[in-house]
């Protein structure tokens, strides 16, 4: 679904990560954990397309992802971030309607189906008490739970997150894993989560994406995590826990 | 959901479009408005040569500054951003300034525009640059002012270095006020906010997206350095020509958004564009007849009344904002 | 407000500074060129005001009270100025300046001042003039050459010190950044003259002899003023051939019009030459939209002083509609010379000769009109 071939990332002339060679598989939930500051943002920015490679390449379904026009783009990948939505007199379905984009015509008219999109993605997230309430009067974790269905409705074959959970609650983020899961396996969709939460990555995960503080990434199934010291390196916090 | 408002606001704008008609020294009754032929040669001129292109200037102001003033805010995803506060008005007062004042002799209507364009589309683009290194949604307000201050005194330069023929070109342009707009300039004027309206409402959908911010916006598919660029030109041009034409115009653009967002209670730019033109217009119109109240043919100075009546918003948005930011 | 902001955008820069020419008098120990004598009467000549109402004057033995009653328009303030001969014991009046008389170095801050001094004789007394870039009669641009410029946007307050005048003419309008204001610290003695807030043109002219208390001029000032007034009268009594004219002066600044009210000086003039002025109801200057404009100048048919157009080209490029003006179809709008502001004072008689001209072409066959521009 997504692979790089000796990608290089980073800004302007710091390269953060390279020698990159990875894979994302349609049923694949993965998840990329690191510490703060060694380029998780920038390598998921990188694989949407958002950033331009300092060098490799970045093929989506086997095809240069440069070829490929915005529309196209935004058809095939969905991204969540955790960037701030301030839009006061947008509705909840307003927004996550705004996750149609790529298929509406010029003026943005939705069509029956983008509404079923619109409405079934609402249903999955829980979000149907909040659809018709302005956002201006909405939670931070709200507001988050209607751009993960946004990204939904949105009904791309790939879905990139960074830190989806930061704005949930324990409940809140639990239910988004699972959810996340699920979409991995039953609709086959290919999912990368940057993520803090390493008890949830645990239980869901299919692959994890450790970053070191050196900046290598390995790709570890999650038996290896589990057996790996690794991450134990990286995460100093957590020996004291295990 | 809240279409069945937007009807509302046409036969207000119609009510407030026949008081400027009627406003003025020379009394013309109501019904001669239907009854041209009973007008004097007088009255007609007066109707058709003064008072028609000040009721249709202040519309096309309006209109213009209340759309520039919305793609502003979605563009800079700041409340407090307008044409006039963040100095692109100035912007196009230097430009006129440059023409008239370095005069090379070919000062035409289409100089001026184009000039007053360029003016406003460079302090724009300055405005971004800067917006980018400070954070804060006052931060940015206090940089235009200033930066409208830097410009002022730009302008104040050329004017003292200027021999006195090109400043008595200077001073007769005029300063905020509808009234200068003649017949002849309704003929570009119109048309280029006509056109920059329809462009404004046929960018409503990439708006719309631009609303969660550059990132999403590119991740849903918007061509963002496009639309920006779009928007920029948009903008310039919609704020520039009014300069041109009626001299800078306060509070209008800033205002005039978050009146259309509260009245129709939606972010959606498909009716938020044509709202805020009606809006803006209505409320230029509004203004512009307040006027002329003190009656006998003497004016009130239009900035004073855009000062009383934008103000409350301002400070609304700075004490509550909810509009925008929650 | 606004059309003082106009005035100051006429101000270019000057790089010219000149030394003022020195006085050839030699002082005695006293430091009076001549010793003083308590038993003489000083002052033979007097005058007194008969037009003007913004100055009065009582004459001493060896000094002059002179009141300034209306420095600027609409103020109740008066100031009082002790004008003493070299040597002369301090009466004990309190005063807001000391100057002793005759001056031997003035110092100028208004255009309109200088007429007076050229018709009093006592050019070589002045040493300095803030905004020489205005002057525009040529005798005075000549002599100007010779005199320092003290500023034009600001004074130069160092440079006013530096000229040790025995006196700065000045001018007010009731702010605090006034020049009497300005100057107090300074061991200078300032006048305000109030000559610009007399709105009759006669007796805007009289106060050539407020100017000639300073100098010990009176009998020149008398002769002067009293040759202007008759001929100024004599003009005004003509008779008029034909139907009066309806006349009004105003500007078009930043999209609006400004029209001179029924007490302003050209009113007056305009009335004086003959015809009637088109606003009678408003004293003050009016800010009017067009519409305004046409309404209330329906009847007029001649529009005198259209600052700041100075053709009818210049007209129709800025607004197509301006020709709507009835003044305008007629072709009857006048714009002032450049000269005009200092010729009003100076020779207000030539401009009542001029407006007549206009107002009744017939009567004044072969005149030559001086001060104006016809616009077609």
């Amino acid at each position: 679904m997504l692979s790089t071939e000796n990608l290089a990332i980073g800004h302007r002339k710091k390269v953060l990560l390279e020698q990159l060679n990875l894979r994302l598989e349609a049923g694949e939930l993965v998840c990329l954990i690191g510490p703060n500051g060694v380029g998780k943002s920038t390598l998921l920015k990188t694989l949407a397309g958002l950033l331009p490679p300092l060098s490799g390449h970045l093929m989506w379904n086997q095809v240069p992802v440069r070829s490929l026009s915005s529309q196209q783009r935004a058809q095939y990948l969905a991204l969540i971030l955790t960037d701030r939505v301030e839009a006061g007199f947008l509705t909840g379905r307003e927004l996550v309607a705004l996750g149609r984009y790529p298929f509406t015509g010029w003026s943005g008219q939705l069509t029956y189906e983008d509404q079923c999109c619109i409405e079934e993605a609402i249903q999955e997230t829980g979000a149907t008490h909040i659809a018709e309430r302005l956002l201006m009067e909405l939670s931070d974790g709200e507001r988050q739970r209607l751009m993960i269905a946004r990204a939904l409705a949105q009904k791309t074959p790939v879905i990139l997150a960074d830190e989806p959970t930061a704005f949930l609650d324990f409940p809140g983020k639990a239910a988004l894993f699972r959810w996340m899961y699920k979409w991995a396996k039953t609709e086959k969709k290919a999912i990368l989560v940057t993520t803090h939460d390493l008890h949830l990555a645990f239980s869901f995960a299919s692959r994890f994406w450790l970053i070191d503080r050196s900046g290598i990434l390995t790709d570890l199934s999650p038996h290896d995590m589990v057996q790996a010291e690794v991450w134990k390196d990286t995460f100093p916090e957590w020996n004291m826990l295990h | 959901m809240m279409r069945h408002r937007f009807w509302v606001l046409p036969v207000l704008g119609m009510g407030l479009f026949g008081w400027a008609l009627l406003a003025g020294s020379e009394v013309i009754p109501v019904q001669y408005l239907w009854n041209q032929n009973q007008l004097t040669d007088q009255q007609r001129a007066i109707l058709w040569a003064i008072r028609f292109p000040r009721a249709l200037s202040g519309v096309l102001s309006g209109a213009a500054l209340g759309v520039a003033g919305l793609l502003m805010q979605t563009y800079f995803r700041n409340p407090l951003a307008g044409p006039f506060e963040l100095g692109v008005q100035s912007g196009a007062s230097l430009g006129v300034a440059v023409v008239l004042l370095t005069g090379t002799g070919i000062i035409s209507t289409f100089s001026h525009i184009l000039a007053g364009s360029l003016g406003a589309g460079l302090a724009l683009f300055l405005m971004l640059l800067a917006s980018r290194r400070t954070g804060g949604t006052a931060s940015l307000l206090i940089l235009g002012v200033l930066f409208g201050y830097v410009i002022g005194a730009v302008v104040n330069l050329l004017v003292f270095f200027s021999p006195a023929d090109q400043i008595r070109l200077f001073s007769i342009w005029g300063m905020g006020s509808f009234g200068g707009v003649s017949p002849a300039d309704l003929l570009w004027f119109g048309p280029i906010v006509g056109v920059g309206l329809l462009v404004a409402w046929l960018m409503a959908k990439p708006l719309n997206a631009l609303m969660l911010g550059v990132t999403y916006a590119q991740s849903l598919g918007v061509g963002v350095g496009s639309v920006q660029t779009s928007l920029l030109i948009l903008t310039s041009v919609l704020a520039g020509v009014t300069t041109v034409f009626c001299g800078p115009i306060a509070f209008l653009g800033i205002a005039v958004p978050h009146i259309a967002r509260l009245y129709f209670q939606t972010a959606d730019h498909r009716l938020l564009i044509p709202g805020a033109a009606l809006w803006g217009s209505m409320l230029a119109l509004f203004a512009s007849n307040l006027t002329l109240l003190p009656g006998n043919g003497q004016i009130m100075p239009l900035n004073a009344l855009m000062a009383l009546l934008g103000l409350p918003v301002i400070l609304w948005i700075l004490f509550k904002r909810t509009t925008l930011t929650s | 407000m606004s059309s003082i902001k106009w005035i100051f955008f006429f101000i270019p820069i000057t790089f010219l500074g000149c030394q003022p020419s020195s006085s050839s008098v030699i002082p005695d120990q006293s430091g009076c060129n001549t010793p003083f004598d308590p038993s003489r009467d000083y002052f033979p000549v007097q005058i007194q005001p008969e037009e003007a109402e913004g100055f009065s004057v009582t004459y001493h033995r060896n000094y002059k009270l002179v009141k300034v009653i209306r420095a600027w328009p609409g103020t109740s303030k008066t100031f009082t100025y002790v004008l003493k001969v070299c040597g002369a014991p301090m009466p004990k009046v309190s005063s807001d300046a000391v100057v002793t008389i005759p001056v031997q170095k003035m110092i100028t801050t208004s255009t309109t001042q200088l007429p007076g001094l050229q018709q009093l004789g006592v050019l070589e007394k002045w040493v300095g003039h803030a905004g020489k870039s205005f002057i525009t009669l040529p005798t005075l641009v000549a002599k100007a050459q010779t005199v320092a410029e003290v500023g034009s946007q600001e004074l130069d307050t160092e440079k006013i010190l530096g000229l040790k005048p025995d006196l700065v003419m000045g001018y007010a309008m009731g702010a605090p950044t006034d020049i009497h204001h300005k100057l107090r610290p300074l061991p200078i003695s300032v006048v305000l003259n109030g000559e610009f807030a007399e709105s009759s043109p006669l007796a805007r002219t009289e106060w050539i002899k407020f100017m000639a208390l300073f100098f010990n001029k009176e009998a020149q000032a008398n002769l002067v003023f009293n040759g202007l007034k008759q001929r100024y009268r004599a003009l005004q009594e003509m008779h008029e051939l034909g139907p009066k004219p309806v006349v009004f002066t105003g500007s078009y600044f930043n999209g609006n019009w400004y029209v001179a009210g029924s007490n302003s000086f050209m009113s007056h003039l305009i009335r004086d030459a003959g015809a009637t002025y088109a606003i009678q109801d408003t004293a003050a200057t009016l800010t009017l939209d067009f519409e305004g404009v046409l309404g209330r100048t329906k009847n007029a048919t001649h529009w005198i002083g259209t600052v700041p157009f100075k053709d009818e080209a210049a007209i129709r490029q800025t607004d197509g509609r301006f020709v709507m003006l009835p003044s305008a179809r007629k072709g009857a709008y006048f714009a002032y010379d450049g000269r005009f502001f200092e010729a009003a004072v100076l020779e207000p008689d030539v401009i009542l000769r001029d407006l007549r001209a206009i107002f009744y072409p017939d009567q004044t066959k072969g005149y030559r009109i001086q001060y104006f521009k016809g616009l077609q």
